[in-house]
């Protein structure tokens, strides 16, 4: 049976072509924050108006 | 991913609240739904949970084949407009029944019950797995996931999200240009790769043909592709096969002049066998060995989809059935029992 290992070394390979500067950007300065609950998502984005980045990914 | 907010890319992140799930416990799954073999995906959405635009998505080469920075950008150019544009315009589809990770009731048991991480995948390994046990699963749906818009002739700028950059084969016959932008499939309006993807993967797998829409020096242009037979079949060596039952083996279909040698129907699935799992030995599951020609499956040599053995019985049989395989070993016909099995998708 195949493991779930492809699965893990999709999201590396997925993953790099997002971070290409992450080498860079852990120098920045003001990164962008991110929250990690939707509730709490919905509730800045009916606060502020923005719309919602929403990204689901396997855990780092 | 971090990202300086005096980048470009910051710059436009900073016009969103951002949010990363990294486990799907607790989320309206009906709402989210994308094909969970993505170890990437996102959604940009309102509020009021109206949905946007999707960015994601792959295919068997790599999981990174449209993604890049430039069409990430773009995407996020593009829900900044339509959100800013309100939702005045009707939804794509309408809003899916809610359904969480502890509805399925196998994914319940097995994961959120027993606080495990409720990995993406798992929602579908489990859901399918359920289907099949009641004999619902509709599995040239679920084993094909995501089909290959290569198979079209389809083949994008992907740094300019949903430009074509070559159209060839059907996707050429049916007028699609190099430059032209698919701005809709049917009805559906699609801004992303990841959008045409998850729409594209909704048609029926008996569909004969997709309309797509292209904007073309300003204006739109539909165009009606022919699907080629089996459009929706790609390559899925490199997925989870999330679709009972298992097999234990994997075969290649015989050519035609193999056919033709042994005296089998040339639409027929016969088949070589190209490998044997260990656990085939280990549950007493069949006795195949590498190299064999498999004939047939309980008398039955073709079908209207598989065109090999291990599909056959893939589609056609549920776990724990017993099938008698006709199979030529070095010449020499004999039947071998063969009992399926069931996944545990355990780690």
């Amino acid at each position: 049976m195949p493991s779930t290992l492809p699965v893990s070394v999709a999201a590396v390979v997925a993953l790099a072509g997002l971070a290409l500067s992450h080498a860079a950007d852990t120098d920045a300065l003001d990164p962008i924050e991110w929250v990690h609950s939707y509730p709490e998502a919905l509730e800045q984005a009916r606060a502020t108006g923005l719309p919602i980045l929403l990204e689901f990914r396997c855990a780092p | 991913m971090l990202t300086d907010k005096s980048t470009a890319r910051g710059k436009l992140m900073s016009q969103y609240v951002c949010a990363r799930i990294t486990s799907m416990k607790g989320i309206n799954i009906g709402l989210f739904e994308f094909d969970r073999h993505n170890a990437i995906y996102f959604f940009v959405l309102n509020a009021d949970e109206h949905i946007y635009l999707r960015y994601g998505g792959r295919d068997a080469a790599s999981a990174s084949s449209y993604l890049d920075l430039a069409s990430f950008e773009l995407a996020l150019e593009t829900g900044l407009e339509l959100h800013a544009a309100g939702t005045a315009a009707p939804p794509r589809a309408p809003k899916p029944a809610a359904e969480y990770p502890r509805d399925i009731a196998l994914l319940n048991e097995n994961v959120v019950a027993r606080g495990r991480c409720v990995e993406c995948h798992l929602i579908d390994d489990f859901r399918n797995q359920e289907l099949e046990q009641h004999g619902h699963l509709d599995k040239l749906r679920s084993m094909y996931r995501s089909p290959d818009i290569k198979r079209l002739g389809l083949l994008l700028d992907v740094s300019r999200g949903l430009v074509v950059r070559k159209a060839k084969d059907a996707a050429a016959a049916a007028g699609i240009e190099a430059g032209d932008k698919i701005t809709r499939l049917g009805e559906t309006a699609v801004h992303t790769f990841g959008d045409l993807q998850f729409y594209y993967d909704r048609t029926p797998r008996d569909a004969r043909s997709i309309e797509l829409t292209v904007e073309r020096d300003g204006s739109d242009r539909t165009m009606t592709l022919e699907l080629p037979q089996q459009w929706w079949r790609t390559d899925i060596s490199y997925r989870y096969w999330s679709v009972d039952p298992l097999v234990y083996f994997e075969s290649r279909p015989l050519t035609v002049d193999e056919k033709h040698q042994h005296g089998l129907p040339i639409a027929g699935f016969a088949s070589v066998v190209t490998k044997v799992d260990l656990a085939a030995a280990l549950r007493g599951a069949h006795t195949l060995a590498v190299g064999d020609i498999t004939r047939a499956v309980d008398g039955v040599d073709t079908d209207d989809v598989a065109d090999s053995t291990d599909l056959f019985i893939k589609l056609r049989h549920r776990a724990g059935a017993k099938v008698t395989l006709d199979v030529l070993r070095d010449g020499e016909p004999l039947e071998i029992a063969l009992q399926t099995g069931r996944q545990s998708f355990r780690k």
